[in-house]
């Protein structure tokens, strides 16, 4: 039976809020395995990894109401913009296809957030990669590979470690060093619930990261240097990593995914132009897959301290729309997508210039492959009968 | 408040916000022209510039006042409303 332990919020959660502060919640301390907040946003119902101490549960309670304060407090109510409806498309299922995909063996959870997919939902992810494929070839989009790993120090440069800390993904190796590798090799072991047994002194200081994004690779190729030509189109498919803590619990939220990006660098109006245009060429490519959602306003999920401004500033400047897929079981919906545009932050930050000296534009249509299965599947079961026929046919191609 | 009372408090409330001299700050400064000016920055500029002049700015605005110019006439407006 898990503990729970009720909070009484300092101040009234605005409606708009309830989701991004509930899900800072899973970062605020160890011990909260589930955090969940009342509809009017003046109760947080926190479920814990066990028994506290008194002096632990006052602990816990400031460190919640700092975040709800900070959070919530003097935030501006934003502006709510819908460019498409199509949420109330019909779809043929409504249950969770989480217990048939886990029970099926079609997905296996490796360990939290980290899963393995079957044949199913390879070829299906299949099918989207080639929506978004014959997308990039509309752009005449170049293609790119581009690592797991990321500079640590490149990611400094763009103030990701100020925006989202609390996703990051850190790769190390251990010190070269034979006593510190022997060491390792005669006493490594995992121990359960903790992880290795290796002291942390062992490890390298971190130089590189588990990529966040795909877009920043191309960002960082960049750097320091003219654009050439003015302006760019690329694409590329990447491994993409964030700690969601627990809020990792089916695939709506993974530690490990992939995402496709269409990536446009160089002049405002150029990136605004195409970013438009392939919303517009994906609206007419899901009407023919049947898929239900809508592409609203958003902002990204920045940490706690970064948040309100943050996220009031992309919601004003309208730099982000997501692509929130139905889940029809949970009568909610899923981001699988978004349409983002970086004005010229990453021009100014990297020292990527335009002809006439300015920093570039830039922006990206980025889907996470993994979700749009899921979400689909959400919509449609996992029997290919029950899709929609340019899915299945495609499917069986 | 004259035209110029109201250019130099809102020329000092952009120093004060952006940590610049106010003789580093034009009529016509916009939004990248000073290093701080970005997207942080021009949020702290929003609440300074309510808390400077006891006025509201909406969610709808705040993606207008992206420059000197477009600042004076708004607060402007709004103290003359």
């Amino acid at each position: 039976m898990p503990e729970t332990f009720e909070i009484k919020s300092a101040l009234d959660i605005p409606a708009h809020l309830v989701g991004q502060v509930q899900s800072k919640l899973a970062y605020v301390d160890e011990h909260i395995a589930a955090a969940s907040i009342s509809p009017d946003g003046q109760r947080i119902q926190l479920e814990l990894t066990g028994k506290l101490e008194s002096a632990e549960q006052q602990a816990l309670e400031a460190k919640v109401q700092s975040v709800v304060e900070e959070m919530a407090k003097g935030a501006v109510l934003p502006k709510v913009e819908i460019l498409e409806d199509h949420l109330v498309r019909p779809t043929t299922f409504d249950q969770d296809p989480m217990p048939e995909l886990l029970s099926s063996g079609e997905v296996s959870e490796e360990h939290t957030g980290i899963f393995s997919f079957g044949p199913l939902l390879t070829r299906l992810i299949e099918v989207f990669e080639r929506q978004f494929l014959a997308l990039a070839d509309e752009f005449g989009a170049k293609p790119h590979r581009f690592p797991t790993l990321i500079s640590a120090e490149k990611l400094g440069r763009v103030q990701y470690f100020r925006a989202f800390p609390h996703s990051l993904t850190f790769a190390t190796h251990l010190r070269p060093d034979l006593d510190v590798i022997n060491g390792f090799s005669q006493h490594a072991a995992y121990e359960a619930p903790n992880g290795l047994n290796t002291a942390p002194e062992s490890f390298s200081r971190i130089q590189a990261l588990l990529s966040p994004a795909v877009c920043y690779h191309l960002y960082f190729a960049l750097a320091d240097k003219p654009l050439p030509d003015g302006k760019l189109v690329a694409t590329a498919v990447g491994n993409c990593f964030r700690y969601e803590s627990s809020n990792m619990t089916t695939l709506e939220r993974m530690w490990n995914f992939t995402m496709r990006e269409i990536i446009f660098v160089g002049p405002a109006d150029f990136v605004l132009e195409n970013r438009e245009r392939a919303r517009q060429y994906l609206e007419k490519a899901f009407e023919h897959l049947g898929l239900a959602y809508r592409v609203e306003s958003a902002n990204d999920p920045f940490f706690v301290g970064e948040f309100r401004r943050q996220a009031a500033f992309q919601n004003a400047f309208q730099l982000k729309y997501e692509l929130r897929a139905q889940l029809p079981f949970k009568n909610s919906t899923l981001a699988v997508g978004s349409y983002n545009y970086h004005q010229d932050f990453f021009g100014r930050n990297l020292d990527i210039t335009l002809p006439d000296g300015k920093p570039v534009h830039t922006g990206c249509v980025a889907f996470g492959l993994e979700r749009m299965a899921f979400a689909f599947l959400a919509q449609f079961g996992l029997d290919p009968q029950r899709w929609p026929t340019p899915v299945r046919e495609a499917f069986n191609e | 408040m004259s035209e110029n009372a109201l250019f130099d408090q809102v020329r000092s409330t952009l120093a004060e916000v952006f940590d610049v001299d106010s003789a580093e700050i034009n009529a016509e400064a916009q939004f990248g022209d000073l290093p701080k000016w970005d997207s942080m920055g021009h949020m702290d500029l929003m609440l300074a510039l309510e808390s400077a002049f006891g006025v509201q700015i909406s969610a709808e605005t705040i993606s207008q006042l992206t420059s000197v110019p477009a600042i004076l006439t708004h607060v402007d407006g709004l103290q003359n409303a």
